[in-house]
């Protein structure tokens, strides 16, 4: 009876559209390869994707690699030389714009148009994204399987500006302590699979006859607000919906996931280095925790928001001015922005090294995803979007061609990227971007 | 604008004529003028800056209409989500000090340059749902557990394992009400009354019933959002009196109605001018109001970038972790002087020589504490440069980087935060780092003189570099020094054509700027109703100008202006 009532009204308005959803995903454990699914590759593994983000770009001359092509025809550049144990599996892409005419907020109007495809929606003095990020359109398709659609979280992101959006005003803040994002996925009513049978916690039940009143409640409320309004609790809606689907992934009996145990308890609270945050120690932990919930299919989808642009409140240990700030006021060459640069792809290299580390089927979690890494623009010093950076390692079972680097001659849309990976991910994606932006072929060169 | 003050409040008035000074006497001022601290100098700058001119969010000076009400619309009415702190409040206002309020919660941002309006305008994460629903599970679980929170609200259930259906109803009529902040109708009672039934049915734990009302009273978006409906009205909507009770309660005190003003509210009392003035001078002089207002001053001046200031050890011995939480608690205090303990005009916000220091703020300040152990109040030399706000901490380290000040940051704050004067975004695709020789500069002032040549630079660093600069004699977390790199800090300049010599000057150029009142009445406004301005507000914020500046510019009468105003209790079609 009660279920009857929960799915009669699971159905949510997302973006002005009725979507109704699938309910409830036991089809998830029918086939515990999960074969029979669109989004599972050819291992037999869902696809997985990870985002790793850090802020005010790169130096272009140290960040592209100097030859192009795949094997040993390529070496990796000053900058992403951290990323070296990981050179088989790496697809550099450079070469590609993110086209810009300079109006609007520098550090983030270049972000939106790669991440979104638009630019920044500008609301009076405040902005905000235009749409949906692309790991938020990922997660949407492959989110649908899992307990969590997606995970944020890093060690210094810009608190509630991320570079991660559900939509406009919707950023998805990022956890900042790793002992919270543990108890989040593995605290609570969560279980190993081969624990044996357990009984069902009694209270998921009444929780989720909760959630159901709940979600009337914002659905009525709803008539009566005006259209932003609306799809502000359209997103309320979505997000009780979404704790609703994790207690009825509790309730079930997890699948049979041989990779899938518990990752290391983080600290509960990390101590000040040089009296700034312990970047790598706690990076380490939050990229270990991510990898566990991965392979144990808790999400599909994260963004490792690593540290957020601007920021110039903010040390890296052994520098005395911040990341930004060098951005602005170190003279060419730009020797110590360069080194920033380094400091965040090595934190890229140790969440690579953490999904690379657990053994999936008959690879590791990393053959079975895609992980990008890239920035909110390409210079930080111009805030340009020109030879916009990114790196992605993984090649989505063998979709990807790795060990490559890639570069348009022709100076194409960056926007090509999010739709190449999108497609290597099962999304059925006509497009990706609008007007200027809109990118509709993938990049045949990196694919397999 | 000097002229404009001096036309008579009565030829505006409207609705019900004095209200300003009906208030001010329930305060203790006799009269709105003579009994303030001696006034700041009105300025005599009667030209508008030039720099203003160019300035699209300035609201230029119109001639002030014969009455406000003339050529205003009021605008479209808001959803606002509670703020983290208005979250907390109400919890602990309900339920007392021995609950442990839930600090996990979606992080609020600003619209506007408030929280209070993002909180209109921002979407909620899907982690932020989470929380909210791990917060309500533990406020629930403390109130069934804690002896002390269930002996004092759970007298009904005491001694049994589940409640009879009295005592649930009983806890819907009295903590749904509170929470809800309207009592609930006879459909929602019976619906969480089926969740908790079923509760006590499928479940062996101690009170499993109203573990589950509970948790689905602070789930609900009755409790999240703060639902203003409207009176059906010919010609104008106003809000109802359940509206008008959150919308002053939200403003004066960060949280909910207390049980009076919900009693109030549903009497009717509300509705009528003298019910509302009673209500608003009770509210203002209650405990509460402080708390409001810190919450008020920490969203306006950014108190809370505090939380995680983090300062480079090695460049400042004296930082240390608790100086972000110290700051706050001294300027917090600084303003509690000025507006409640000693009511005066509110520019000496900004020039005032007392504040409040514990002994490590006193070793930051070069003055011996007051205290062995917390905060006491100080007389700060009225010859040295510190002096105001913008003399503490909170502003000298917040708008600084980890090494060094940042005198484009301390300037941007005085235009926008302190004037209302806003900023063009910097340019993108300009190359905005300086040549090397500049580098070798002495002191940051050559540094950022390179910005002045660049015009595309200029066009922003001229309206805030010269307001910074005259900071420079305070480094990065707010020490007072003479010299950079062992050569003398120049601390003179200019705002907006005023000369100051140094930063007691700059406070003081501050003060009698003409936009600094308006901006403390705009914000205040902007604050009151979690909305971004709308045009029409002008006429509005013409007239409490005019009334602020009969009070000698106090803060508590202007807060008891807008809550009373008309325009305050006025709204659009829509709204639950």
């Amino acid at each position: 009876m009660r279920d009857l009532t929960r799915r009669t009204l699971l159905r949510g308005m997302i973006g002005g559209a009725a979507v109704t959803l699938a309910l409830p995903p036991l089809e998830r454990f029918l086939n515990t390869h999960g074969t029979a699914y669109a989004d599972t590759g050819a291992s037999g593994f869902p696809l997985r994707f990870g985002l790793f983000t850090w802020g005010n770009g790169v130096v272009p001359e140290r960040w592209v690699p100097p030859l192009t092509g795949s094997g040993d025809d390529w070496e990796l550049s000053d900058e992403l030389a951290p990323l070296a144990p990981h050179k088989d599996q790496l697809t550099v892409i450079s070469g590609l714009n993110v086209p810009f005419s300079g109006e609007g907020e520098p550090h983030f109007e270049t972000a939106c148009r790669f991440m979104v495809g638009k630019p920044l929606l500008m609301n009076g003095d405040d902005w905000t994204f235009s749409g949906p990020t692309f790991d938020q359109v990922y997660a949407k398709v492959l989110g649908e399987g899992a307990r969590f659609a997606s995970i944020e979280f890093g060690v210094n992101p810009k608190s509630h500006v991320g570079l991660t959006y559900t939509g406009p005003f919707s950023p998805n803040p990022a956890e900042m302590d790793p002992f919270a994002l543990f108890e989040r996925i593995f605290g609570g009513s969560f279980s190993l699979p081969g624990d044996g049978p357990q009984e069902v916690d009694p209270s998921l039940g009444i929780q989720r006859s909760v959630l159901d009143v709940v979600m009337e409640q914002i659905t009525s409320v709803k008539s009566v607000v005006s259209a932003a309004d609306k799809i502000r609790l359209d997103q309320h809606f979505e997000g009780i919906r979404s704790i609703e689907k994790q207690l009825a992934a509790l309730q079930e009996t997890p699948p049979n996931l041989a990779a899938c145990k518990y990752p290391d308890t983080p600290e509960f609270a990390y101590e000040l280095e040089e009296g700034m945050k312990p970047y790598k120690t706690m990076n380490a932990a939050f990229a270990n925790i991510i990898a566990h919930a991965m392979v144990c299919d808790q999400t599909r989808v994260f963004t490792n928001s690593f540290t957020g642009a601007v920021q110039n409140s903010s040390l890296f240990p052994g520098f005395e001015e911040s990341h930004h700030s060098l951005t602005h006021f170190e003279p060419d060459p730009q020797p110590l922005v360069h080194e920033c640069t380094v400091f965040c792809i090595v934190a890229l290299e140790q969440q690579i090294a953490a999904l690379a580390a657990l053994p999936e089927g008959d690879g590791s979690l990393l053959d079975h995803m895609v992980m990008m890494g890239t920035s909110d623009c390409a210079e930080g010093k111009i805030h340009s979007g020109v030879d916009f950076p990114i790196v992605l390692a993984g090649s989505a079972d063998g979709r990807l061609k790795t060990n490559t680097h890639w570069r348009s001659t022709t100076g194409d849309l960056a926007t090509r990227v999010p739709l190449t990976v999108g497609r290597v991910l099962g999304l059925d994606l006509p497009s990706f971007g609008e007007e200027e932006h809109e990118a509709t072929k993938s990049i045949d060169e990196v694919l397999v | 604008m000097g002229r404009t003050y001096s036309v008579s409040r009565r030829t505006f008035g409207f609705y019900w004529g004095c209200t300003g000074l009906v208030l001010l006497t329930m305060l203790g001022c006799e009269d709105g003028t003579d009994s303030v601290a001696p006034p700041l100098e009105e300025t005599t700058n009667d030209s508008e800056p030039s720099l203003e001119d160019e300035d699209a969010s300035s609201q230029s000076v119109e001639e002030t209409p014969k009455n406000w009400k003339d050529n205003w619309e009021p605008a479209e009415p808001v959803l606002r989500r509670l703020t983290r702190s208005q979250y907390g409040n109400v919890l602990q206002d309900i339920f007392g000090d021995k609950l442990v309020i839930p600090t996990s919660l979606e992080p609020d941002s600003r619209s506007h340059g408030l929280m209070a309006v993002g909180a209109s305008i921002n979407g909620l994460s899907p982690v932020g749902v989470e929380k909210y629903f791990s917060a309500a599970k533990a406020v629930s679980k403390q109130v069934i557990n804690q002896a002390e929170l269930r002996s004092m609200h759970l007298e009904c259930a005491e001694g049994a394992d589940v409640a009879d259906a009295a005592c649930l109803n009983e806890l819907l009529d009295t903590y749904g009400r509170q929470l809800w902040r309207r009592p609930l109708t006879q459909g929602e009672k019976d619906e969480l009354l089926t969740l908790a039934v079923e509760a006590q049915e499928a479940m062996t734990t101690a009170l499993p019933g109203i573990e589950t009302l509970l948790t689905g009273l602070l789930l609900s978006p009755h409790f999240l959002y703060i639902m203003t409906p409207t009176l059906p009205g010919e010609e104008r909507t106003l809000y109802s009196g359940q509206a008008m009770a959150s919308r002053i309660s939200f403003f004066l005190w960060n949280s909910a109605p207390d049980e009076e003003l919900l009693t109030a509210a549903e009497e009717g009392l509300l509705d009528s001018p003298e019910g509302l003035e009673e209500q608003v001078a009770r509210m203002i002089t209650d405990p509460r109001t402080r708390r409001g207002m810190r919450a008020f001053f920490t969203d306006w001046w950014e108190l809370d970038l505090l939380d995680g200031l983090l300062k480079d050890p090695k460049t400042f011995p004296h930082f240390y972790a608790k100086l972000g939480m110290d700051a706050r608690e001294e300027t917090l205090r600084f303003m509690e002087e000025i507006v409640f303990d000693n009511p005066t005009d509110i520019r000496n916000l900004y020039t005032s020589t007392t504040t409040f220091v514990n002994p490590p703020l006193a070793s930051i300040y070069q003055i011996p504490s007051p205290t062995i152990e917390g905060f006491g109040q100080v007389e700060l030399d009225p010859n040295a440069e510190r002096a105001g706000v913008l003399g503490q901490v909170s502003f000298l380290a917040t708008q600084a980087h980890p090494t060094r000040p940042s005198p484009t940051l301390r300037g941007v704050f005085v235009r926008e935060k302190l004037l209302c004067l806003s900023m063009p975004p910097p340019p993108a695709n300009v190359d905005t780092t300086v040549p090397e020789t500049s580098l070798d500069a002495p002191t940051i002032k050559e540094i950022l003189e390179v910005h002045m040549k660049e015009p595309s630079c200029a066009v922003c660093h001229a309206m805030t570099d010269p307001i910074g600069l005259g900071f420079e004699r305070f480094d990065g977390i707010g020490r007072y020094r003479l010299l950079e790199n062992g050569v003398p800090i120049d601390p003179t300049g200019s705002l907006d054509k005023i000369d100051f010599e140094d930063a007691r000057g700059l406070g003081r150029a501050v003060a009698e700027h003409s936009r600094s009142v308006p901006c403390v009445v705009s914000t205040a406004w902007i604050y009151a109703n979690g909305r971004g301005l709308s045009s029409d507000d002008n006429h509005v914020l013409k007239d409490l100008e005019i009334r602020f500046e009969e009070s000698g510019y106090q803060l508590l009468s202007l807060l008891a202006e807008i809550a009373v105003h008309p325009a305050f209790l006025e709204t659009r079609e829509g709204q639950p």
